[in-house]
């Protein structure tokens, strides 16, 4: 359907973004103010960079807002002076991912701390067959014998590479207790 | 002679030789998966190189940007999926040759394409590098400093994205490399009371968290990668007749790859892209271009393995790498201790030319290795993508543990892992990150070291000549870019409205 009424004036995501970085600059110059003072320190210390750093940020941020704001300005100016309907915005740079994408891929995140989790109470090879188990089937394999078994191969294949191959003390978790 | 016989010795002497061969061999497979750029094929083995000499670990990382740099090719033709991004120009004429029955001489000529271009730019890659770097042997302080705020804005300028995010990138990259103890004075900065923070984060934890884990995470979202019946594909190098018919383009794309792989930002992909245009505006058959051309698959794999030697130049000349690849490189060497730089030929002529050396095993292995590894790589290319990236994570986090024994690391890994995918969502480019955070140190003490002479006068960085030539350059491509990205966005917001395609 053909969109009849002038756009109106929306908050740009880059705007969000120069927000939130606006903060993260705005935290690192109070953090950079706790660096402290050393005997050794010559004419610059070592909080100079980092408050050069933080200040290089901000205005970043304020930039980053600004030419948001400037480009959904001269869209809306455009289309006023547009003789015909308006089309859809500029895109802003980056993927255009939707919210269920986004826990997707904070699944993938939330398995890596699990592991985490498990690794030095379990040890690496059970560890490892759960999270290649848990990975694949979240990522799209049918939970079967068959990822089990690729599971298993994998875990032993990494557990010869790394702790026989390359003799990496890799966690062995409770099981050295049992038969020790 | 000097060179060869001491590159010889180290090839006869060390691992290195194993080096290059298991490297092209690795980077042909991780190539060959889609999603395993380069870039995270060598992230993913940095942490293995931890145990390595120096020579050993450089020529394995070096090797594997050349195998990758072919492996690309071999999805692109049989599967029409790039396995790198600079194999996508590969995909057009290779995947129509496939089509027609010839993928085995399709990849044939994608490999032996890509030895001319790979011998082509290391031949570039041993001349030119001692002269630049004896240039930059006239720098001091400043002018290093400066050189480091050149090699960043170059980068932010001419990556992808707009020109503030690529600042505000490199602005973080920057910020990352302050974490730790201070060089200079001993204090430690922003380690919040963790010991594990004292010593600063290791590049690799960055490197592999922005590119390896970001990537999983944005593949648990895409679908499965078509597959391939392997069996019916041998490889079919060409015959000196055919070869008589591939050498323009192969020198076109080698030329091409030579000039891009030097500039910074430009990359295997632009010099592929333009590669192919140059050999179809150049090639007496120009409409085939397309409808499976060879000389279309000989340019652009003859440019991407161009790029991989001499992507090189500037960071062993000047210290500054200029796609993400080189800036891996650069933390492998700068993580076993290696400055690279003007210095780098005083203070370590051996491993030169034994990283010499050793890439000019890779790049004639991967003729060999080339036709040895298409079996393998079809066979990881086949299997379901839930288990290779379930695999690449389980990889990723033993070899991450491995460096320190310490789960900590991993957390860190998870970390920048979600930093990757906030810069991938929010459009900021990866490269100015990696490079603020590999220059961190170079810029930091160059900047107070210049300062402490002159007990705190600014005025040193441009009444010092160099420094003044170098911080200028850098102001003209920051405002150049600047300029360019209001014009981008003037025309973008105008062509919207009017209803036009930006």
């Amino acid at each position: 359907m053909m969109q009849s009424s002038a756009p109106r004036f929306r908050i740009p995501r880059d705007v969000w973004i120069g927000l939130a970085a606006f903060a993260l600059g705005a935290w690192y110059w109070r953090a950079a103010g706790d660096i402290p003072i050393s005997p050794l320190d010559g004419v610059v210390n070592a909080s100079a960079l980092p408050r050069m750093l933080a200040t290089a940020m901000m205005v970043f941020s304020v930039l980053l807002i600004l030419r948001a704001l400037l480009v959904e300005v001269m869209y809306l100016r455009a289309a006023r002076r547009a003789a015909g309907p308006p089309a859809d915005r500029p895109e802003a740079e980056g993927h255009g991912f939707t919210p269920r994408q986004h826990v997707k891929a904070a699944g993938v995140v939330t398995i890596g701390i699990a592991y985490l989790l498990i690794l030095p109470w379990l040890g690496y090879v059970p560890s490892v067959i759960l999270l290649v188990v848990v990975m694949s089937v979240y990522i799209g394999a049918r939970a079967g014998a068959y990822t089990l078994g690729v599971a298993v191969v994998l875990a032993v294949a990494f557990y010869l590479l790394f702790v026989r191959l390359l003799g990496i003390p890799l966690p062995a978790g409770f099981w050295p207790s049992l038969f020790g | 002679m000097d060179g060869i016989s001491t590159a010889f010795h180290i090839l006869t002497s060390s691992p290195a030789v194993f080096a290059a061969i298991g490297g092209v061999a690795w980077g042909i497979i991780g190539g060959a998966l889609p999603g395993i750029s380069p870039s995270i094929a060598l992230a993913l083995l940095l942490p293995f190189t931890y145990g390595m000499d120096p020579i050993t670990a450089i020529v394995l990382l070096g090797a594997t940007y050349v195998g990758a740099e072919y492996g690309g090719s071999i999805p692109a033709i049989l599967i029409n999926t790039p396995g790198t991004n600079a194999a996508a120009a590969t995909v057009v004429d290779g995947y129509y040759m496939h089509r027609e029955g010839r993928g085995g001489e399709a990849l044939g000529i994608s490999l032996q394409s890509g030895v001319v271009g790979g011998l082509f730019g290391l031949i570039f890659l041993i001349v030119f590098t001692e002269p630049l770097s004896r240039v930059a042997l006239a720098f001091n302080f400043p002018a290093y400093f400066a050189l480091g705020i050149l090699g960043l804005s170059v980068i932010v300028s001419l990556s992808n994205g707009s020109l503030i995010k690529g600042l505000m990138a490199a602005t973080l990259g920057l910020m990352i490399a302050t974490i730790g103890t201070d060089p200079l004075s001993g204090v430690t900065r922003f380690t919040f009371g963790e010991p594990e923070l004292l010593t600063g984060i290791e590049y690799v934890i960055v490197m592999v968290g922005v590119f390896a884990m970001s990537e999983l995470m944005m593949t648990a979202n895409s679908p499965d990668w078509g597959k391939t019946d392997g069996r019916q594909t041998r490889i079919k190098l060409p015959g000196f007749r055919k070869w008589r018919k591939l050498w323009r383009a192969q020198a076109i794309g080698s030329g091409v790859g030579i000039f891009e792989g030097v500039m910074p930002g430009a990359g295997g992909s632009i010099a592929a892209f333009m590669s192919y245009n140059e050999a179809k505006r150049w090639s007496p058959e120009p409409e085939k271009f397309g409808k499976g051309s060879e000389e279309g698959i000989a340019a652009p794999e003859a440019a991407n393995n161009a790029v991989a030697c001499t992507a090189l130049v500037p960071v062993l000349s000047f210290g500054i790498p200029g796609s993400n690849s080189a800036a891996i490189l650069m933390g492998g060497m700068l993580i076993h201790g290696l400055t690279p730089g003007p210095m780098l030929f005083q203070k370590e002529p051996e491993f030169v030319y034994g990283l010499f050396g050793g890439l000019a095993v890779a790049n004639i292995s991967q003729l060999m290795l080339g036709i040895l590894m298409m079996t393998p790589a079809l066979w990881l290319v086949n299997r379901p993508k839930p288990y290779l990236m379930a695999a690449i994570f389980a990889l990723v986090f033993s070899g991450i543990y491995s460096i320190h024994n310490s789960t900590y690391d991993l957390y860190l890994v998870l970390l920048f892992g979600v930093v990757g995918y906030l810069l991938r969502v929010f459009g900021f480019p990866f490269l100015p990150l990696v490079l603020g955070l590999v220059l961190g140190y170079l810029v930091e003490a160059n900047y107070r070291r210049s300062l402490e002479l002159t007990a705190g006068d600014h005025r040193i960085f441009w009444e010092t000549p160099i420094s003044l030539g170098l911080l200028s350059l850098a102001a003209v491509f920051v405002i150049g870019s600047a300029i360019r990205d209001i014009v981008l966005a003037r025309r973008a917001a105008r062509a919207v409205a009017e209803g036009k395609s930006a």
